[in-house]
């Protein structure tokens, strides 16, 4: 066996395993695919790692987008307005991860993460809103429109600083403050997350940071874009509250990760 | 300096650009009336799937 295809007899399942997970809780898998990247290529630069990350984000998150879009589960106005609200966020994270004062941020970050994913497993969906049989006045609308709009603004700062698409933190916000509905809150996220990874990943190759691991990102791409189907399939399947809490893990993971990284 | 400035950037461009977003997609997109009103945020609620007609 070649080398290429050892590499890619590894990484392909990887792939796999990421966009089936990623596409069901509505992220890119990113914080799933940076640890896993770390041990099985401990050669490679934590900027290289997160650059090839982003980039498999990216391909998971456009197949994830054309599943749900089969499935007619995206909200389209809501998610180009966050889209276009999130894009200059993901370049300005890129440019500002370098300025960071990692010491500080990193177990800032972290704790905070751990805290939110903690408190999503233990109450994955809070308080069940009542269901309401008429019309809401348009101005409540309105104000949770512009709320998303400058939410989904920071977060992308947010997410682009911690090298992740966004999509652990963005499905939270649409689930927790915005009241969407989980599994509309997934396909939502999930579009937004395409345009995202797209334009964070062309700010690390305009930075030169992807000079390495081109192959192991297409041999990873390959499984990514064979799992998010899989992975929207699913989605169906299981209850709002256990994507939730299978998204909280995620969250503290990457918590855990950035306070590892003090050690 | 250069910190400062980005620093300064990451605060304040997200504030101003979604609301500069919003107001765009506000007059460019408006809400559908009949869709907006008959939306309902079922949070909370877990059968909740195949919901497309969510709109905020």
């Amino acid at each position: 066996m070649t080398p290429e295809l050892a590499e890619f007899a590894r990484l392909a399942p990887l792939g796999f395993l990421v966009g089936a997970y990623g596409t069901l809780v509505g992220a890119g898998g990113g914080s799933v695919l940076v640890p896993a990247l770390l041990l099985l290529m401990p050669y490679e630069s934590p900027a290289t790692i997160t650059a090839i990350s982003l980039a498999v984000v990216f391909f998971n998150a456009y197949s994830g987008t054309i599943a749900y879009m089969r499935m007619g589960r995206i909200e389209y106005r809501t998610a180009v307005l966050f889209t276009l609200a999130s894009l200059p966020g993901a370049v300005v994270g890129v440019l500002l991860v370098h300025e960071l004062p990692r010491g500080l941020f990193d177990p800032l970050f972290g704790g905070m993460l751990l805290l939110i994913g903690g408190f999503l497993v233990v109450n994955p969906l809070g308080r069940v809103a009542p269901v309401h049989g008429g019309a809401r006045p348009v101005g409540h609308s309105r104000r949770r429109s512009l709320a998303g709009a400058v939410g989904s603004s920071y977060l992308a700062v947010f997410a682009s600083l911690l090298g992740i698409g966004g999509g652990i933190i963005h499905v939270p916000f649409l689930i927790r403050v915005l009241r969407f509905p989980p599994h509309s809150a997934t396909a939502t996220s999930h579009f937004v997350l395409t345009f995202v990874a797209l334009s964070a990943t062309l700010t690390h190759v305009a930075m030169g940071e992807f000079a390495r691991g081109l192959s192991q990102t297409m041999y990873l791409a390959v499984g990514v874009m064979m799992g998010a189907p899989l992975g929207a399939a699913l989605s169906l399947k299981l209850r709002g509250s256990l994507i939730v809490q299978m998204l909280a893990v995620a969250l503290c993971l990457v918590g855990g990760r950035l306070i590892w990284r003090m050690f | 300096m250069r910190a400062a400035s980005l620093g300064l950037a990451a605060l304040l461009l997200p504030l101003a650009w979604g609301y500069a977003v919003h107001w765009a997609v506000e007059r460019l997109w408006p809400v559908n009336p009949s869709r907006s009103a008959n939306a309902t945020p079922r949070s909370g609620s877990d059968d909740s799937a195949g919901m497309p007609d969510y709109q905020i």
